[in-house]
């Protein structure tokens, strides 16, 4: 924390060696020009969906690694923005789009071998903005998330592209959704074991993650809530001694809801678990788990589903 | 030294006996002694979960960890002797990155459907299994015995190349699957079934047997390949028989466990240091400190950080790196 | 009627790595006898030897040891009637004399008191007793020459055949040992380098050079100053009375008991 405090006036310092509107990141910090940027590189899901429910796909240069499909109101915009890769494309990419400006969802797109520092960039002319969430250093493992990064990301980049009425109703409706799910929370006392992938050992969740929130605001209470990170590998026997009332199967390309609900009732001791035997599963896309736009979604259609569960 | 075999056996039985029995009380779950009891006499107290996590997970567990202890521990004493190394262990003809390759292979790239159908213990077997078919064709040559240098070349050259394959895997895959990759990699005992542990016993018994009677050959090949004809023994052939060996118990290991490294390479050395280089003695001590081994280890790894399990790679490599060093200068001595 | 020889060699060839290392050589040893294979560097004597323990298969001829052909011959039955003392290196490591001495005996399938009792005396020969448990890897290079030799002497087998037995070792050793293989009457083929053993051990010799045997005979015949100089290539004044090992053969001394525990 006291570095944070040492490193905040220097990054201060560097900002504002320039002109026009500011804004402060320590996490990847940014500088803009007088004008908004007008060809913007959006890396990863969160930030291509934050453009584009602000409207701004006209000031889209490309997109890449997108983890899955857009979702169905923004698809027509998103087709008109060139997709540069489907990682993360290679640095001369990115400056043969002649982008002005790059949008990550995970700071490891700055790192060595992906898109390189983003001082570089900077040096460039380009800036850079990492999505709050993904930032380790405002956000240590141990403590759970909120739903602040979300609006603290739609707030900066209605100020950087000056669509700050735009921002604001978006923000506003988020937080709207939000609160009417934690309002009827349908998960409120039972527990849940979060299921992302893996068979001998599963991959789930600790205390702190974006996953561990959708929990939280549907009123669900985390098995392995106990535990420090975002994800961790929990050996089955955690899952068989708390018995959970609850399964959470997280959906994604790389495992799907139906195999991971086939290996746990196929498995001599997992089908035994309550929670599988009455079929009390329920199912929530992965990007749906991310801090970005789809997590209201996220939480709106796990609310339902357990709801419908009772 | 005649009378002290016995008692080193009977202690390294003792000691797996109770590191078994460990290894099924204690686990990432906790049970009071009371549920442990009630648990294991099948008295009708016992909580189905908790149960079933003992007999469905635990013990077979427990029994595959023994086994593949005992399994790769007997393959790389063998692999000692066949190729006169004291640095060979099991996993020198290429039987690692074969396997590795067919296993992170299918992990991340083979669709969901296919892999629950043939499994990925089965394509790491075969990957094992081509691998040793390569290394094999690559140093044998007509009319000639086997050299154990070209050997071990070959064995060499072949791993480098299925670890370009499984780092091309790992680099291309997504990261989710190569997460799930990587800890096959490490080697782990979680996920054992019942049904994996006869197969590992009847290779092991098999293997074991055909080892003991050959013990007095193998014993005469360690005095080098032209002294060991000289007593009768065909030494082309008893390498031949080695090497399938091998494969079968570290093909049988992978498949269940992953790799699993440093028991086939410090165990064999350890038995030695105790009981001399007389197989007879050699491979029964070896087997079972092996055993005893790994089942500790997978024992920690399961208790150290619960409810995390770590992947025994991880423990292993920090306890044999110790003996790993002595065992260096003890080579270095006798050059 | 001559007695059928115990161990022959017919027309023996063996070509290795593309060269002829040996072509068309025949021997023969009667029961008893010993033969001395003599001859310079590279003359193809190690590889006879070498056919004769399985090392290396002939590419032409026959080999019989009491008139069987040696392919009608098990493995372990040929070891046990013919046994040989090799050059190699091995891994010696957790090994002692007692257990390559024992190595060798186990295929005999002895009862333990004899093995035992063959081993301490092959022991006390090779005056290896002090160090019969000492790791192996430990021993110099005559003291592990003078092990497998201890090795072969408590095998005992019918024919002993020998490559360069006299390596590493001192006059001491190479007369106890070597004395010890005549006194107890086995067959024996040895090659040599040392004239003056030659001379002590062999009744007959056979000269090889570049891979065919020029010359057998007599031992007596075949040390002269003429046929050395020529199988040598050396022009030296030897006279038959070159240095000679003279004296009866030395008696065993009685086996010393092993430090007992």
């Amino acid at each position: 924390m006291n570095l944070l405090k040492t490193l905040a006036p220097l990054c201060l310092i560097g900002c504002m060696a320039n002109a026009g509107p500011v804004t402060i990141d320590i996490c990847a910090c940014s500088h803009t020009s007088d004008a908004p940027p007008a060809r913007a590189v959006t890396l990863n899901q969160q930030p291509t969906e934050v453009m584009l429910a602000l409207g701004l796909e006209n000031r889209m240069a490309g997109t890449a690694y997108m983890d899955d499909d857009i979702p169905a109101q923004w698809r027509d915009a998103y087709a008109k923005v060139p997709v540069l890769a489907e990682k993360y494309p290679a640095s001369e990419v990115v400056l043969a789009a002649e982008a002005d400006f790059l949008f990550a969802g995970f700071s490891s797109a700055f790192s060595e071998d992906n898109l390189g520092a983003a001082d570089k960039w900077r040096g460039l002319g380009i800036g850079t903005y990492v999505a709050d969430a993904s930032c380790k250093s405002f956000h240590p493992k141990d403590r759970p998330l909120t739903v602040e990064p979300i609006l603290k990301d739609i707030e900066t980049i209605g100020k950087i592209f000056g669509v700050e009425d735009r921002a604001a109703e978006l923000a506003a409706a988020t937080m709207a959704r939000l609160e009417a799910v934690k309002g009827r929370a349908a998960g409120a006392g039972q527990t849940a074991f979060l299921y992302d992938s893996g068979d001998d050992t599963p991959f789930s969740i600790g205390c702190c993650g974006g996953p561990a929130l959708v929990a939280e605001t549907v009123g669900l209470e985390n098995i392995s809530g106990d535990l420090e990170g975002a994800w961790v590998d929990l050996a089955w026997e955690r899952v068989v001694a708390a018995d959970p009332d609850v399964i959470v199967l997280i959906e994604a390309d790389w495992s799907s809801a139906a195999e991971k609900r086939a290996y746990m009732e196929a498995d001599p001791v997992l089908a035994e678990l309550t929670a599988v035997k009455e079929g009390r599963f329920v199912t929530v896309p992965f990007s749906q788990t991310l801090l970005g736009m789809q997590f209201a979604d996220g939480v709106e259609s796990l609310n339902a589903q357990l709801a419908a569960l009772k | 030294m005649q009378a002290r075999f016995p008692i080193l056996l009977g202690l390294s039985l003792l000691a797996l006996a109770a590191v078994m029995l460990a290894g099924v009380l204690w686990g990432t779950a906790s049970l009071t002694w009371g549920q442990r009891a009630a648990i294991l006499t099948g008295s009708g107290e016992a909580p189905r979960g908790l149960s079933l996590i003992v007999w469905e997970w635990r013990i077979p567990r427990v029994l595959a960890m023994a086994l593949i202890g005992a399994g790769l521990s007997l393959a790389g004493a063998l692999m000692q002797t066949a190729l006169r190394n004291p640095m060979a262990d099991p996993y020198l003809m290429g039987l690692s990155s074969g396997a590795s390759a067919a296993a992170v292979g299918a992990i991340i790239w083979l669709p969901a459907s296919v892999t629950a159908v043939l499994g990925v213990p089965l394509m790491a077997f075969l990957g094992a299994g081509a691998a040793f078919a390569m290394t094999l064709g690559l140093s044998v040559r007509r009319g000639e015995a086997l050299d154990p240098l070209v050997v071990v070349l070959s064995g060499v050259a072949i791993s480098l190349m299925f670890q370009s394959l499984t780092a091309f895997f790992l680099y291309v895959g997504d990261p989710h699957a190569t997460r799930s990759a990587l800890g096959w990699l490490m080697g782990t005992g979680a996920g054992t079934e019942w049904q994996e542990v006869p197969m590992l016993a009847i290779g092991l018994l098999a293997a074991a047997a055909a080892a003991f009677v050959k013990a007095g050959d193998l014993d005469a090949t360690l005095l080098g390949d032209e002294r060991a004809e000289a007593l009768g023994v065909d030494t082309g052939r008893l390498r031949l028989l080695i090497f399938f060996g091998t494969v079968i118990l570290t093909g049988l290991a992978v498949s269940v466990a992953g790799i699993v490294g440093f028991i086939g390479l410090i165990v064999p050395h350890m038995a030695r240091l105790l009981t001399g280089a007389r197989h007879q003695r050699l491979l029964p001590l070896s087997m079972v400190l092996g055993a005893a081994i790994l089942t500790a280890a997978d024992l920690l790894c399961r208790i150290l950080l619960a409810p995390e399990e770590l992947p025994l790679g991880v423990l292993l490599a920090l306890f044999a790196a110790p003996p790993f060093i002595s065992i260096l200068r003890g080579v270095r001595r006798a050059a | 009627m001559p007695l059928e020889p115990i161990l022959e060699i017919r027309n023996l060839s063996v070509r290795a790595g593309g060269k002829t290392r040996v072509s068309d050589v025949s021997l023969s040893c009667q029961a008893g006898e010993i033969l001395g294979l003599l001859g310079p560097n590279g003359a193809g004597k190690t590889t006879v030897l070498r056919t004769l323990y399985h090392a290396v298969r002939p590419s032409a001829g026959e080999i019989r040891l009491k008139g069987r052909l040696q392919q009608d011959w098990s493995r372990a039955d040929w070891s046990r009637t013919l046994g040989a003392l090799v050059q190699g290196s091995g891994l010696l490591t957790g090994l002692t004399p007692q257990d390559i001495v024992g190595i060798g005996l186990r295929p005999l399938g002895l009862a333990r008191m004899d093995q035992q009792r063959r081993t301490e005396e092959a022991l006390s020969l090779a005056g290896l007793t002090e160090k019969a448990e000492q790791n192996a890897e430990s021993l110099s290079g005559g003291e592990l020459q003078r092990c497998y030799f201890a090795q072969l002497l408590a095998r005992d087998p019918e024919v002993y055949v020998l490559d360069e037995p006299t390596n590493h070792l001192d006059l001491h050793y190479q007369l106890v040992l070597l004395d010890e293989v005549k006194r107890r009457g086995r067959t024996a083929l040895i090659t040599l380098h040392d004239l003056p053993v030659a001379k002590r051990y062999c009744d007959r010799i056979a000269m090889m050079q570049s891979g065919t045997v020029s010359r057998s005979g007599a031992a007596a015949d075949m040390l002269s100053g003429a046929v050395i100089s020529s199988v040598y290539q050396v022009d030296a004044g030897f006279s038959g009375q070159a240095f000679s090992i003279e004296g009866p053969l030395l008696r065993p001394q009685p086996a010393q008991m092993l430090r007992s525990g």
